[in-house]
Protein backbone atom coordinates (compact mmCIF):
# COMPACT_ATOMS: atom_id res chain seq x y z
CA UNK A 1 0.00 0.00 0.00
CA UNK A 2 2.86 2.21 0.88
CA UNK A 3 4.92 1.45 -1.89
CA UNK A 4 1.63 2.11 -4.52
CA UNK A 5 1.54 5.66 -2.76
CA UNK A 6 4.38 6.22 -2.84
CA UNK A 7 4.49 5.68 -6.64
CA UNK A 8 1.88 7.22 -7.51
CA UNK A 9 3.15 10.50 -5.74
CA UNK A 10 6.38 10.29 -7.78
CA UNK A 11 4.59 9.96 -10.69
CA UNK A 12 1.76 12.93 -10.30
CA UNK A 13 5.21 15.13 -9.15
CA UNK A 14 7.08 14.13 -12.35
CA UNK A 15 4.21 15.10 -14.35
CA UNK A 16 3.43 17.74 -12.85
CA UNK A 17 3.82 21.13 -14.86
CA UNK A 18 4.42 24.39 -13.33
CA UNK A 19 2.48 27.31 -14.64
CA UNK A 20 1.95 30.52 -13.35
CA UNK A 21 -1.79 30.53 -11.62
CA UNK A 22 -3.32 34.15 -12.88
CA UNK A 23 -6.20 35.86 -11.77
CA UNK A 24 -7.76 39.21 -11.88
CA UNK A 25 -8.37 40.58 -7.99
CA UNK A 26 -9.80 44.09 -6.64
CA UNK A 27 -9.17 45.85 -3.41
CA UNK A 28 -11.66 46.39 -0.64
CA UNK A 29 -12.75 50.16 -0.43
CA UNK A 30 -14.91 50.38 1.96
CA UNK A 31 -16.84 47.75 4.82
CA UNK A 32 -18.99 47.91 7.23
CA UNK A 33 -22.04 46.23 8.53
CA UNK A 34 -21.47 42.93 6.69
CA UNK A 35 -21.25 44.61 3.60
CA UNK A 36 -17.97 45.47 1.22
CA UNK A 37 -17.47 47.69 -1.52
CA UNK A 38 -14.38 46.29 -3.72
CA UNK A 39 -12.80 48.51 -6.65
CA UNK A 40 -11.72 46.55 -9.67
CA UNK A 41 -12.43 42.98 -9.62
CA UNK A 42 -14.07 42.73 -13.87
CA UNK A 43 -16.05 40.33 -14.98
CA UNK A 44 -17.42 39.03 -11.98
CA UNK A 45 -21.16 37.08 -12.24
CA UNK A 46 -24.49 38.40 -10.31
CA UNK A 47 -23.90 36.01 -6.90
CA UNK A 48 -20.65 35.19 -7.48
CA UNK A 49 -18.80 34.07 -3.89
CA UNK A 50 -15.65 36.47 -3.49
CA UNK A 51 -12.51 35.31 -1.91
CA UNK A 52 -11.65 38.42 0.71
CA UNK A 53 -7.69 37.77 1.90
CA UNK A 54 -7.58 36.36 5.22
CA UNK A 55 -9.99 33.80 3.99
CA UNK A 56 -13.54 35.16 4.46
CA UNK A 57 -16.25 34.84 1.41
CA UNK A 58 -18.91 37.28 0.17
CA UNK A 59 -21.52 37.67 -2.70
CA UNK A 60 -21.01 39.65 -5.44
CA UNK A 61 -24.65 41.53 -5.37
CA UNK A 62 -23.84 45.15 -7.09
CA UNK A 63 -21.99 45.02 -10.32
CA UNK A 64 -21.02 48.08 -11.11
CA UNK A 65 -18.24 49.54 -13.95
CA UNK A 66 -15.39 50.01 -11.59
CA UNK A 67 -16.01 47.51 -8.87
CA UNK A 68 -18.81 45.47 -6.85
CA UNK A 69 -20.95 45.50 -3.98
CA UNK A 70 -20.76 42.28 -1.76
CA UNK A 71 -22.25 40.70 1.39
CA UNK A 72 -20.19 38.76 3.42
CA UNK A 73 -21.04 35.73 4.25
CA UNK A 74 -19.02 34.95 7.62
CA UNK A 75 -18.51 38.15 9.69
CA UNK A 76 -16.45 36.76 12.03
CA UNK A 77 -13.69 36.64 9.33
CA UNK A 78 -11.66 40.22 9.50
CA UNK A 79 -12.14 42.21 6.46
CA UNK A 80 -10.19 45.42 5.85
CA UNK A 81 -9.92 48.41 3.93
CA UNK A 82 -6.93 47.29 1.30
CA UNK A 83 -7.56 43.83 1.43
CA UNK A 84 -7.48 41.99 -1.25
CA UNK A 85 -10.45 40.21 -3.27
CA UNK A 86 -10.76 37.69 -6.18
CA UNK A 87 -13.48 35.75 -7.58
CA UNK A 88 -14.04 32.15 -7.06
CA UNK A 89 -15.92 31.50 -10.59
CA UNK A 90 -18.70 29.92 -8.91
CA UNK A 91 -22.20 31.02 -7.53
CA UNK A 92 -23.08 30.42 -4.05
CA UNK A 93 -24.14 26.80 -3.63
CA UNK A 94 -25.55 24.02 -0.85
CA UNK A 95 -25.13 20.91 -0.85
CA UNK A 96 -28.28 18.64 -1.18
CA UNK A 97 -29.71 14.73 -1.09
CA UNK A 98 -30.42 12.19 1.07
CA UNK A 99 -27.61 12.97 4.01
CA UNK A 100 -29.65 16.02 4.66
CA UNK A 101 -32.53 14.49 5.86
CA UNK A 102 -32.66 14.91 9.62
CA UNK A 103 -30.45 17.58 9.71
CA UNK A 104 -29.53 21.16 10.77
CA UNK A 105 -27.83 23.26 8.40
CA UNK A 106 -27.01 26.98 8.00
CA UNK A 107 -27.66 28.82 4.39
CA UNK A 108 -24.70 27.57 2.87
CA UNK A 109 -24.88 23.87 3.80
CA UNK A 110 -22.59 24.01 6.88
CA UNK A 111 -23.77 21.79 9.92
CA UNK A 112 -25.59 23.32 13.13
CA UNK A 113 -25.82 20.36 14.46
CA UNK A 114 -22.90 18.19 14.46
CA UNK A 115 -21.46 16.09 12.18
CA UNK A 116 -20.31 17.70 8.70
CA UNK A 117 -23.14 16.75 5.89
CA UNK A 118 -21.34 14.51 3.28
CA UNK A 119 -22.80 15.16 -0.32
CA UNK A 120 -21.18 15.14 -3.64
CA UNK A 121 -24.19 17.06 -5.18
CA UNK A 122 -24.36 20.59 -4.83
CA UNK A 123 -26.90 23.21 -6.28
CA UNK A 124 -26.82 26.49 -6.76
CA UNK A 125 -28.65 28.64 -4.07
CA UNK A 126 -30.53 30.92 -7.08
CA UNK A 127 -31.54 28.62 -9.74
CA UNK A 128 -34.29 29.44 -12.22
CA UNK A 129 -38.04 28.33 -11.64
CA UNK A 130 -39.21 25.62 -13.71
CA UNK A 131 -40.45 26.31 -16.98
CA UNK A 132 -44.65 25.87 -18.16
CA UNK A 133 -43.85 23.25 -20.18
CA UNK A 134 -42.34 21.43 -16.97
CA UNK A 135 -45.45 21.96 -14.96
CA UNK A 136 -48.68 20.22 -14.35
CA UNK A 137 -52.40 21.48 -12.44
CA UNK A 138 -51.90 21.16 -8.96
CA UNK A 139 -54.47 17.83 -8.35
CA UNK A 140 -53.25 16.33 -5.10
CA UNK A 141 -53.96 17.71 -2.05
CA UNK A 142 -51.92 18.08 1.39
CA UNK A 143 -53.82 17.20 4.09
CA UNK A 144 -52.58 19.32 7.25
CA UNK A 145 -54.40 17.56 9.15
CA UNK A 146 -56.70 21.00 10.58
CA UNK A 147 -60.07 20.74 9.71
CA UNK A 148 -60.59 24.52 9.04
CA UNK A 149 -58.10 24.65 6.04
CA UNK A 150 -58.56 21.08 5.08
CA UNK A 151 -62.11 22.22 4.70
CA UNK A 152 -62.11 25.56 3.86
CA UNK A 153 -59.24 26.77 2.45
CA UNK A 154 -57.63 22.97 0.97
CA UNK A 155 -54.18 22.91 -0.14
CA UNK A 156 -52.70 21.02 -3.01
CA UNK A 157 -49.39 19.31 -3.39
CA UNK A 158 -47.06 22.33 -5.48
CA UNK A 159 -49.40 24.85 -4.48
CA UNK A 160 -48.16 28.12 -2.96
CA UNK A 161 -50.03 29.10 0.00
CA UNK A 162 -49.59 32.28 2.24
CA UNK A 163 -49.69 31.85 6.34
CA UNK A 164 -50.47 35.42 7.46
CA UNK A 165 -51.45 37.31 10.12
CA UNK A 166 -50.10 39.33 13.08
CA UNK A 167 -47.37 38.22 15.93
CA UNK A 168 -48.62 35.53 18.33
CA UNK A 169 -51.66 34.32 16.12
CA UNK A 170 -50.18 30.63 15.71
CA UNK A 171 -48.81 31.26 12.18
CA UNK A 172 -45.71 28.46 12.66
CA UNK A 173 -47.49 26.42 14.88
CA UNK A 174 -50.00 26.09 11.60
CA UNK A 175 -46.96 25.14 9.70
CA UNK A 176 -45.44 22.89 12.20
CA UNK A 177 -48.77 20.99 12.40
CA UNK A 178 -48.88 20.87 8.60
CA UNK A 179 -45.47 19.60 8.52
CA UNK A 180 -46.47 16.49 11.48
CA UNK A 181 -49.07 15.80 9.53
CA UNK A 182 -47.07 14.44 6.70
CA UNK A 183 -45.30 12.12 8.75
CA UNK A 184 -45.66 8.28 6.99
CA UNK A 185 -47.20 10.25 3.77
CA UNK A 186 -43.86 10.39 2.03
CA UNK A 187 -43.48 14.20 2.00
CA UNK A 188 -39.88 15.70 2.25
CA UNK A 189 -40.71 18.82 5.00
CA UNK A 190 -38.15 21.63 4.87
CA UNK A 191 -38.41 24.32 8.01
CA UNK A 192 -36.95 27.47 6.94
CA UNK A 193 -36.27 29.88 9.45
CA UNK A 194 -35.27 33.66 8.61
CA UNK A 195 -34.25 35.96 11.23
CA UNK A 196 -35.53 34.20 14.23
CA UNK A 197 -34.48 34.23 17.48
CA UNK A 198 -32.01 31.01 18.50
CA UNK A 199 -34.32 30.06 21.00
CA UNK A 200 -37.75 30.27 18.46
CA UNK A 201 -35.59 27.64 16.53
CA UNK A 202 -34.39 25.43 19.30
CA UNK A 203 -38.10 24.86 20.34
CA UNK A 204 -39.09 24.31 16.67
CA UNK A 205 -36.01 21.63 16.71
CA UNK A 206 -38.11 19.98 19.97
CA UNK A 207 -41.27 19.57 18.60
CA UNK A 208 -40.09 18.20 15.04
CA UNK A 209 -37.87 16.04 17.29
CA UNK A 210 -40.46 14.69 19.65
CA UNK A 211 -43.20 14.26 17.44
CA UNK A 212 -40.45 12.43 15.45
CA UNK A 213 -40.86 14.61 12.15
CA UNK A 214 -36.77 14.72 11.72
CA UNK A 215 -36.62 11.43 10.09
CA UNK A 216 -38.67 13.10 7.58
CA UNK A 217 -37.64 16.98 7.60
CA UNK A 218 -34.62 19.31 7.33
CA UNK A 219 -34.12 22.29 8.72
CA UNK A 220 -32.14 25.20 7.70
CA UNK A 221 -31.38 28.42 9.79
CA UNK A 222 -30.03 32.03 9.75
CA UNK A 223 -30.85 33.17 13.01
CA UNK A 224 -31.35 37.16 13.94
CA UNK A 225 -27.80 36.82 15.29
CA UNK A 226 -26.28 36.24 11.46
CA UNK A 227 -25.30 38.29 8.96
CA UNK A 228 -28.47 39.87 6.69
CA UNK A 229 -26.52 38.07 3.54
CA UNK A 230 -27.27 34.91 5.66
CA UNK A 231 -30.75 35.78 5.87
CA UNK A 232 -31.47 36.60 2.37
CA UNK A 233 -29.88 33.49 1.20
CA UNK A 234 -31.31 31.13 3.71
CA UNK A 235 -35.41 30.94 1.63
CA UNK A 236 -33.19 30.03 -1.42
CA UNK A 237 -31.02 27.78 -0.31
CA UNK A 238 -33.65 25.89 1.57
CA UNK A 239 -35.79 25.55 -1.82
CA UNK A 240 -32.76 24.57 -3.78
CA UNK A 241 -32.69 21.63 -1.02
CA UNK A 242 -35.98 20.78 -1.94
CA UNK A 243 -35.86 20.68 -5.79
CA UNK A 244 -33.11 18.26 -5.25
CA UNK A 245 -35.86 16.04 -4.14
CA UNK A 246 -38.67 17.53 -6.35
CA UNK A 247 -36.62 16.65 -9.59
CA UNK A 248 -36.52 13.22 -8.51
CA UNK A 249 -40.28 12.65 -8.35
CA UNK A 250 -40.08 13.14 -4.78
CA UNK A 251 -43.23 15.52 -2.55
CA UNK A 252 -41.52 18.79 -0.68
CA UNK A 253 -42.68 20.81 1.63
CA UNK A 254 -40.91 23.93 2.16
CA UNK A 255 -41.71 26.44 4.92
CA UNK A 256 -40.71 29.87 4.87
CA UNK A 257 -40.52 31.51 8.43
CA UNK A 258 -40.94 33.96 7.91
CA UNK A 259 -41.03 36.28 4.67
CA UNK A 260 -41.29 39.63 5.99
CA UNK A 261 -37.91 39.47 8.13
CA UNK A 262 -36.59 37.97 5.46
CA UNK A 263 -37.91 41.33 3.58
CA UNK A 264 -36.32 43.14 6.16
CA UNK A 265 -32.49 41.64 5.96
CA UNK A 266 -32.46 42.28 2.41
CA UNK A 267 -33.44 45.92 2.85
CA UNK A 268 -30.68 46.09 5.26
CA UNK A 269 -28.62 44.95 2.77
CA UNK A 270 -29.62 47.03 -0.19
CA UNK A 271 -29.48 50.20 1.91
CA UNK A 272 -25.74 49.41 3.23
CA UNK A 273 -25.11 48.55 -0.33
CA UNK A 274 -26.28 52.54 -1.12
CA UNK A 275 -29.27 50.89 -3.25
CA UNK A 276 -31.88 53.85 -3.86
CA UNK A 277 -34.24 53.22 -1.38
CA UNK A 278 -38.25 53.07 -2.44
CA UNK A 279 -41.11 52.56 -0.66
CA UNK A 280 -41.46 51.90 3.03
CA UNK A 281 -37.02 52.13 2.27
CA UNK A 282 -37.13 48.61 0.20
CA UNK A 283 -35.28 48.35 -2.70
CA UNK A 284 -36.77 48.45 -6.33
CA UNK A 285 -37.07 44.84 -6.90
CA UNK A 286 -38.30 43.53 -3.23
CA UNK A 287 -41.26 42.06 -5.79
CA UNK A 288 -39.25 40.21 -7.61
CA UNK A 289 -37.09 39.23 -4.38
CA UNK A 290 -40.38 36.77 -3.41
CA UNK A 291 -41.56 36.10 -6.75
CA UNK A 292 -38.69 34.22 -8.10
CA UNK A 293 -38.64 32.44 -4.55
CA UNK A 294 -42.27 31.39 -5.13
CA UNK A 295 -42.16 30.90 -8.29
CA UNK A 296 -39.74 27.77 -7.63
CA UNK A 297 -43.14 26.09 -6.29
CA UNK A 298 -44.32 23.61 -8.70
CA UNK A 299 -46.00 20.62 -9.54
CA UNK A 300 -43.86 19.21 -12.60
CA UNK A 301 -45.13 17.01 -15.12
CA UNK A 302 -45.03 13.61 -15.41
CA UNK A 303 -42.41 13.78 -18.32
CA UNK A 304 -40.12 15.28 -15.66
CA UNK A 305 -40.73 12.98 -12.57
CA UNK A 306 -44.09 14.44 -11.28
CA UNK A 307 -42.41 15.60 -8.31
CA UNK A 308 -43.80 18.50 -6.77
CA UNK A 309 -42.83 21.33 -4.36
CA UNK A 310 -45.01 22.97 -2.08
CA UNK A 311 -44.40 26.26 -0.21
CA UNK A 312 -45.80 27.64 2.76
CA UNK A 313 -44.45 31.10 2.99
CA UNK A 314 -45.29 33.02 6.31
CA UNK A 315 -45.77 37.07 6.54
CA UNK A 316 -45.74 38.86 9.87
CA UNK A 317 -48.28 41.53 9.20
CA UNK A 318 -48.57 44.83 12.18
CA UNK A 319 -52.30 45.40 13.60
CA UNK A 320 -53.93 43.56 11.35
CA UNK A 321 -53.05 45.33 7.89
CA UNK A 322 -52.73 43.43 5.37
CA UNK A 323 -52.57 45.57 3.16
CA UNK A 324 -49.10 47.04 3.79
CA UNK A 325 -46.32 46.67 0.99
CA UNK A 326 -45.04 43.14 1.47
CA UNK A 327 -47.95 41.26 2.75
CA UNK A 328 -49.81 42.48 -0.63
CA UNK A 329 -46.62 41.65 -2.52
CA UNK A 330 -46.57 38.58 -1.50
CA UNK A 331 -50.57 38.08 -1.37
CA UNK A 332 -50.49 38.64 -5.09
CA UNK A 333 -47.27 36.08 -5.48
CA UNK A 334 -49.14 33.03 -3.60
CA UNK A 335 -52.16 30.72 -4.98
CA UNK A 336 -53.96 31.97 -1.58
CA UNK A 337 -53.37 32.95 2.00
CA UNK A 338 -54.45 31.60 5.18
CA UNK A 339 -55.54 34.73 7.64
CA UNK A 340 -55.01 34.41 11.02
CA UNK A 341 -56.81 36.55 13.27
CA UNK A 342 -55.50 37.88 16.90
CA UNK A 343 -59.46 38.12 17.87
CA UNK A 344 -59.96 34.72 17.17
CA UNK A 345 -57.01 33.37 18.33
CA UNK A 346 -57.82 35.16 21.99
CA UNK A 347 -61.45 33.86 21.44
CA UNK A 348 -59.68 30.37 21.83
CA UNK A 349 -60.49 29.69 17.77
CA UNK A 350 -57.06 28.20 16.94
CA UNK A 351 -55.89 27.53 14.51
CA UNK A 352 -57.40 31.31 14.49
CA UNK A 353 -58.59 31.02 10.03
CA UNK A 354 -60.63 33.78 9.56
CA UNK A 355 -62.57 32.02 7.00
CA UNK A 356 -63.69 35.06 5.24
CA UNK A 357 -60.36 36.71 4.27
CA UNK A 358 -58.75 33.09 3.99
CA UNK A 359 -58.82 31.37 -0.10
CA UNK A 360 -57.06 28.63 -1.81
CA UNK A 361 -57.44 29.92 -5.67
CA UNK A 362 -55.85 26.43 -6.87
CA UNK A 363 -56.18 23.52 -3.71
CA UNK A 364 -60.55 23.18 -4.49
CA UNK A 365 -59.03 21.21 -7.32
CA UNK A 366 -56.62 18.99 -5.34
CA UNK A 367 -59.50 18.62 -2.24
CA UNK A 368 -60.48 15.10 -1.86
CA UNK A 369 -63.84 14.32 -2.97
CA UNK A 370 -65.17 13.32 0.87
CA UNK A 371 -63.83 16.58 1.79
CA UNK A 372 -65.45 18.10 -1.02
CA UNK A 373 -68.93 16.52 -0.23
CA UNK A 374 -69.22 17.70 3.41
CA UNK A 375 -67.21 21.07 3.10
CA UNK A 376 -69.22 23.07 0.36
CA UNK A 377 -71.81 24.81 2.02
CA UNK A 378 -69.67 25.53 5.25
CA UNK A 379 -67.87 28.68 4.65
CA UNK A 380 -71.37 29.92 3.82
CA UNK A 381 -72.54 28.68 7.26
CA UNK A 382 -70.28 30.47 8.99
CA UNK A 383 -70.01 33.68 6.98
CA UNK A 384 -74.05 33.94 8.23
CA UNK A 385 -73.14 33.20 11.71
CA UNK A 386 -70.29 35.36 11.92
CA UNK A 387 -72.70 38.32 10.29
CA UNK A 388 -75.34 36.86 12.57
CA UNK A 389 -73.69 37.14 16.00
CA UNK A 390 -72.77 40.78 15.51
CA UNK A 391 -76.21 41.59 15.18
CA UNK A 392 -77.55 39.67 17.93
CA UNK A 393 -75.21 41.72 20.11
CA UNK A 394 -77.86 44.95 20.09
CA UNK A 395 -81.18 42.69 21.05
CA UNK A 396 -82.02 39.74 23.13
CA UNK A 397 -85.14 39.03 21.26
CA UNK A 398 -83.91 36.79 18.59
CA UNK A 399 -86.78 33.90 17.08
CA UNK A 400 -86.24 30.38 17.41
CA UNK A 401 -84.70 29.79 14.12
CA UNK A 402 -81.87 32.82 14.58
CA UNK A 403 -81.21 31.36 17.51
CA UNK A 404 -80.91 27.64 16.32
CA UNK A 405 -78.24 29.03 13.78
CA UNK A 406 -76.46 30.98 16.13
CA UNK A 407 -76.07 27.74 18.49
CA UNK A 408 -75.17 25.69 15.44
CA UNK A 409 -72.33 28.13 14.00
CA UNK A 410 -71.03 28.30 17.51
CA UNK A 411 -70.68 24.64 17.66
CA UNK A 412 -69.20 24.41 14.18
CA UNK A 413 -66.57 27.42 15.52
CA UNK A 414 -65.77 24.65 18.08
CA UNK A 415 -65.60 21.91 15.97
CA UNK A 416 -63.61 23.66 13.94
CA UNK A 417 -60.84 24.59 17.13
CA UNK A 418 -57.87 22.39 17.41
CA UNK A 419 -55.13 21.60 20.38
CA UNK A 420 -51.31 22.28 18.50
CA UNK A 421 -50.49 18.67 17.09
CA UNK A 422 -54.24 17.24 17.72
CA UNK A 423 -54.31 16.46 14.07
CA UNK A 424 -57.12 14.56 12.27
CA UNK A 425 -56.61 12.13 9.47
CA UNK A 426 -59.19 12.55 6.23
CA UNK A 427 -61.62 10.03 7.36
CA UNK A 428 -62.12 12.00 10.52
CA UNK A 429 -62.62 15.43 9.63
CA UNK A 430 -64.87 13.67 6.69
CA UNK A 431 -66.87 12.22 9.66
CA UNK A 432 -66.90 14.98 11.90
CA UNK A 433 -67.78 17.13 9.26
CA UNK A 434 -70.81 14.63 8.03
CA UNK A 435 -72.20 14.08 11.30
CA UNK A 436 -72.39 17.22 12.09
CA UNK A 437 -74.11 18.64 9.10
CA UNK A 438 -76.78 15.86 9.21
CA UNK A 439 -77.75 16.78 13.11
CA UNK A 440 -75.21 14.11 14.97
CA UNK A 441 -74.10 16.75 17.33
CA UNK A 442 -77.77 18.83 17.29
CA UNK A 443 -78.59 19.39 20.99
CA UNK A 444 -75.14 19.89 22.28
CA UNK A 445 -73.96 22.26 24.39
CA UNK A 446 -71.44 24.63 23.06
CA UNK A 447 -69.40 24.22 26.22
CA UNK A 448 -69.72 20.35 25.71
CA UNK A 449 -68.87 20.44 22.03
CA UNK A 450 -65.23 19.87 22.11
CA UNK A 451 -65.87 16.60 24.15
CA UNK A 452 -68.75 15.53 22.33
CA UNK A 453 -65.99 15.60 19.23
CA UNK A 454 -63.82 13.43 20.81
CA UNK A 455 -66.01 11.36 22.03
CA UNK A 456 -67.54 11.14 18.52
CA UNK A 457 -64.29 10.21 16.95
CA UNK A 458 -63.96 7.41 19.62
CA UNK A 459 -66.88 6.04 18.87
CA UNK A 460 -66.23 6.08 15.30
CA UNK A 461 -63.05 4.17 15.74
CA UNK A 462 -64.87 1.33 17.67
CA UNK A 463 -67.55 1.15 16.03
CA UNK A 464 -67.05 1.65 12.16
CA UNK A 465 -63.22 1.66 11.41
CA UNK A 466 -63.54 -0.30 8.16
CA UNK A 467 -65.69 2.70 7.33
CA UNK A 468 -62.75 5.45 8.14
CA UNK A 469 -60.16 3.33 6.79
CA UNK A 470 -62.63 3.03 3.23
CA UNK A 471 -62.48 6.67 3.28
CA UNK A 472 -58.94 7.33 3.91
CA UNK A 473 -57.65 4.90 1.06
CA UNK A 474 -60.60 5.88 -1.24
CA UNK A 475 -60.66 9.91 -0.07
CA UNK A 476 -64.53 9.47 -1.35
CA UNK A 477 -67.79 9.54 0.86
CA UNK A 478 -69.80 6.43 -0.43
CA UNK A 479 -73.53 6.49 0.12
CA UNK A 480 -72.33 2.91 1.59
CA UNK A 481 -69.54 4.97 3.95
CA UNK A 482 -72.69 7.74 4.88
CA UNK A 483 -75.36 5.29 5.67
CA UNK A 484 -72.54 3.63 8.07
CA UNK A 485 -71.46 6.50 10.18
CA UNK A 486 -75.59 7.75 10.20
CA UNK A 487 -76.00 4.18 11.91
CA UNK A 488 -73.23 4.58 14.34
CA UNK A 489 -74.60 7.31 15.99
CA UNK A 490 -77.91 6.02 15.73
CA UNK A 491 -79.29 8.09 13.04
CA UNK B 1 3.39 55.55 -12.74
CA UNK B 2 2.21 51.86 -13.05
CA UNK B 3 3.35 50.08 -9.86
CA UNK B 4 4.12 46.13 -9.21
CA UNK B 5 3.68 44.57 -5.89
CA UNK B 6 5.96 41.74 -5.60
CA UNK B 7 5.48 39.56 -2.60
CA UNK B 8 8.28 36.93 -2.14
CA UNK B 9 9.32 34.33 0.23
CA UNK B 10 12.18 35.12 2.11
CA UNK B 11 14.09 33.05 0.43
CA UNK B 12 13.67 34.65 -2.85
CA UNK B 13 17.63 36.70 -3.44
CA UNK B 14 18.27 40.43 -4.53
CA UNK B 15 19.53 38.60 -7.84
CA UNK B 16 16.22 36.73 -8.33
CA UNK B 17 14.18 39.58 -7.52
CA UNK B 18 15.76 42.07 -10.01
CA UNK B 19 15.26 39.18 -12.44
CA UNK B 20 11.16 39.16 -12.03
CA UNK B 21 10.92 43.34 -12.16
CA UNK B 22 12.93 43.22 -15.39
CA UNK B 23 10.56 40.46 -16.64
CA UNK B 24 7.66 42.70 -15.58
CA UNK B 25 8.85 45.98 -16.89
CA UNK B 26 9.57 44.30 -19.93
CA UNK B 27 6.50 42.46 -20.88
CA UNK B 28 4.10 44.24 -18.70
CA UNK B 29 5.56 47.57 -18.78
CA UNK B 30 6.05 47.83 -15.09
CA UNK B 31 7.18 51.24 -14.02
CA UNK B 32 7.90 50.78 -10.48
CA UNK B 33 8.13 48.22 -7.84
CA UNK B 34 7.44 47.51 -3.95
CA UNK B 35 8.86 44.43 -2.36
CA UNK B 36 7.01 42.46 0.42
CA UNK B 37 8.48 39.53 2.01
CA UNK B 38 5.55 36.92 2.66
CA UNK B 39 6.88 33.45 4.71
CA UNK B 40 3.89 32.03 4.05
CA UNK B 41 4.18 31.27 0.41
CA UNK B 42 7.07 28.69 1.19
CA UNK B 43 8.59 29.69 -2.08
CA UNK B 44 8.79 31.71 -5.02
CA UNK B 45 6.43 34.43 -5.68
CA UNK B 46 3.24 36.62 -6.43
CA UNK B 47 3.04 40.21 -8.06
CA UNK B 48 0.14 42.26 -8.04
CA UNK B 49 -0.10 44.57 -11.27
CA UNK B 50 -2.52 46.02 -13.27
CA UNK B 51 -6.12 44.41 -11.07
CA UNK B 52 -4.54 40.92 -11.99
CA UNK B 53 -2.28 38.42 -9.81
CA UNK B 54 0.74 36.41 -10.95
CA UNK B 55 1.02 33.79 -8.31
CA UNK B 56 4.05 31.77 -8.84
CA UNK B 57 4.39 30.87 -5.20
CA UNK B 58 4.94 27.12 -3.50
CA UNK B 59 1.95 26.90 -1.57
CA UNK B 60 -0.56 27.53 -5.07
CA UNK B 61 1.51 25.22 -6.82
CA UNK B 62 1.39 22.52 -3.72
CA UNK B 63 -2.31 23.48 -3.66
CA UNK B 64 -2.64 22.60 -7.09
CA UNK B 65 -0.60 19.35 -6.86
CA UNK B 66 -2.63 18.26 -3.89
CA UNK B 67 -6.16 18.99 -5.97
CA UNK B 68 -4.68 17.05 -9.12
CA UNK B 69 -4.02 14.04 -6.83
CA UNK B 70 -7.35 14.39 -5.03
CA UNK B 71 -9.24 14.22 -8.70
CA UNK B 72 -7.86 10.31 -8.42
Amino acid sequence: MATEMSAFLRKKIESFSVKPVVYDYGTVSRVGDGVARVVGLPGRRYGELLQFEGGAFGMAIDLEEDGAGAVLLNTGNAVSVGSRVHGTGHVCDVPVGESLIGRVVDPIGRALDGADIESDTYYPVERPAPDLVSRRAVDTPLMTGMISIDSLVPIGRGQRELIIGDRQTGKTTVALDAILNQKGKDVICIYCAVGQKASTVSAVLDTLRANGAMAYSIVVAATASDSPAMQYLSPYAACAIGEYFMERGRDVLVVYDDLSKHAVAYRAMSLLLRRSPGREAYPGDIFYLHSRLLERAACLSRERGGGTLTALPIIETKGGNISAYIPTNVISITDGQIYLESELFHNGVRPAVNTGLSVSRVGRAAQPQAMRKVSSSLRIELAQYREMAVFSRFGSDLDASTRKMLESGERLTILLTQGKNELYSLAEQTALLFLFKNGGFDGVSPKQMRLAAAEMLMKLHVMCPDTLEEIDRTGDLSDEAKRALLECIGA
Amino acid sequence: MKTAKIVCAPNVSDDAYAYICARFARRFGAEAFERETDAQLLGGFVVLFDGKVYDMSLRTQLSALRADCEKE
